[in-house]
């Protein structure tokens, strides 16, 4: 059915972009404050993978 | 209304840029009278009139007007509003067709002869019509299931081992409060500004090739063409995102009543 399609589609872009947005803000904000370069790259890693295990949890076990 | 755009300026062609959506105050320095302004108000009163006409008389046999009238209606409280939220979804018919009638004659704006701007490629107009959403469909969650149930559906998610949720309530959180509300006035706000960009560049650059020398006189036409062809895209593009602004509502207002999301 297109709005399910649509709504899924729409909400899988949104926990993608928290996913950046908030563990790659804190990766930033540690790689500020220690003085490091990569945290921000494991930060958005970690928030990538966080991300598509939401998306998981979602709609992949039904 | 009142000042024409040019495509040349001192320097040659100028190309269409963001200062094109920064209208000058009609009145004076008053900075409520910008052409958006007025072509908000101008859509309700042509909603509204349209509508009042529409449903007066409203017969077993209808008129013309009265049958698009209510088709409109029906598409917005069936494919909308029935579909999406389900069974008590008649309360929420009379905001939804609201946000769906003011956004397409907002959008079309765009394209009408002689008004040709898309209230919505101001990006506070789309803010303001995310904030309703937002405290609409927050508001009927706490109704229906409390405030703290509710908090706790978005936050925890059942069935997942404790030690996820420090990976993922966090997004959730985002998701849900600021995410969703901003990508759906910024989804809105994009198209519309980036269509009037777009129609700007073909039909400024056919404006500017006429007159060149008469090589590129003769490419200008090409330009104009692309650009009426644009106009049609640009139709669909309008009905669409008013149709997207409003699907996505619905689908909050019934992320919200549902009992698990």
């Amino acid at each position: 059915m297109v709005k399910r399609e649509e709504s899924a589609m729409w909400s899988i872009f949104g926990y993608l972009l928290s996913g950046l947005l908030f563990w790659g803000g804190i990766g930033y904000g540690l790689d500020q404050w220690l003085g490091k370069s990569y945290l921000t790259l494991i930060g958005l890693l970690i928030g990538v993978s966080g991300a598509i295990y939401l998306v998981w949890l979602r709609f992949g076990r039904e | 209304m009142g000042n024409v755009r040019r495509s040349s300026g001192e320097g040659g062609f100028v190309p269409p840029g963001s200062a094109d959506f920064e209208l000058p105050p009609i009145f004076g320095d008053n900075a409520y009278t910008t052409k958006p302004i007025f072509l908000v108000f101008l859509s309700i009163i042509l909603i509204s009139l349209f509508f009042i006409v529409a449903s007066r008389r409203a017969a077993i046999v209808p008129s013309k007007l009265q049958f698009a009238g209510e088709s409109i209606y029906g598409f917005v409280r069936n494919d909308l509003a029935r579909d999406v939220i389900g069974h008590d979804f008649l309360r929420f018919v009379p905001y939804l067709f609201t946000l769906f009638t003011f956004i397409l004659v907002n959008n079309l704006f765009g394209i009408i002869p002689l008004l040709q701007f898309p209230t919505m490629s101001r990006v506070s107009f789309p803010y303001v019509l995310a904030v309703t959403i937002y405290l609409v469909f927050h508001y009927v969650g706490i109704r229906k299931q409390g405030a703290i149930k509710y908090f706790k559906e978005i936050m925890f998610m059942p069935g997942v081992p404790k030690a996820a949720y420090i990976l993922i309530t966090p997004l959730e959180i985002l998701t849900f409060f600021v995410v969703r509300p901003a990508t759906l006035a910024l989804r809105l706000f994009a198209n519309m500004f980036a269509g009037h960009l777009l129609l700007l560049v073909f039909i400024l650059g056919g404006e500017h090739l006429l007159q060149g020398v008469i090589g590129l006189k003769l490419i200008s036409p090409f330009a104009f063409i692309i650009g009426i062809a644009l106009t049609f895209f640009e139709f669909m593009v309008q009905c669409l995102q008013a149709y997207i602004f409003t699907l996505l509502a619905a689908l909050y207002i019934a992320g919200a009543l549902a009992d698990e999301h």
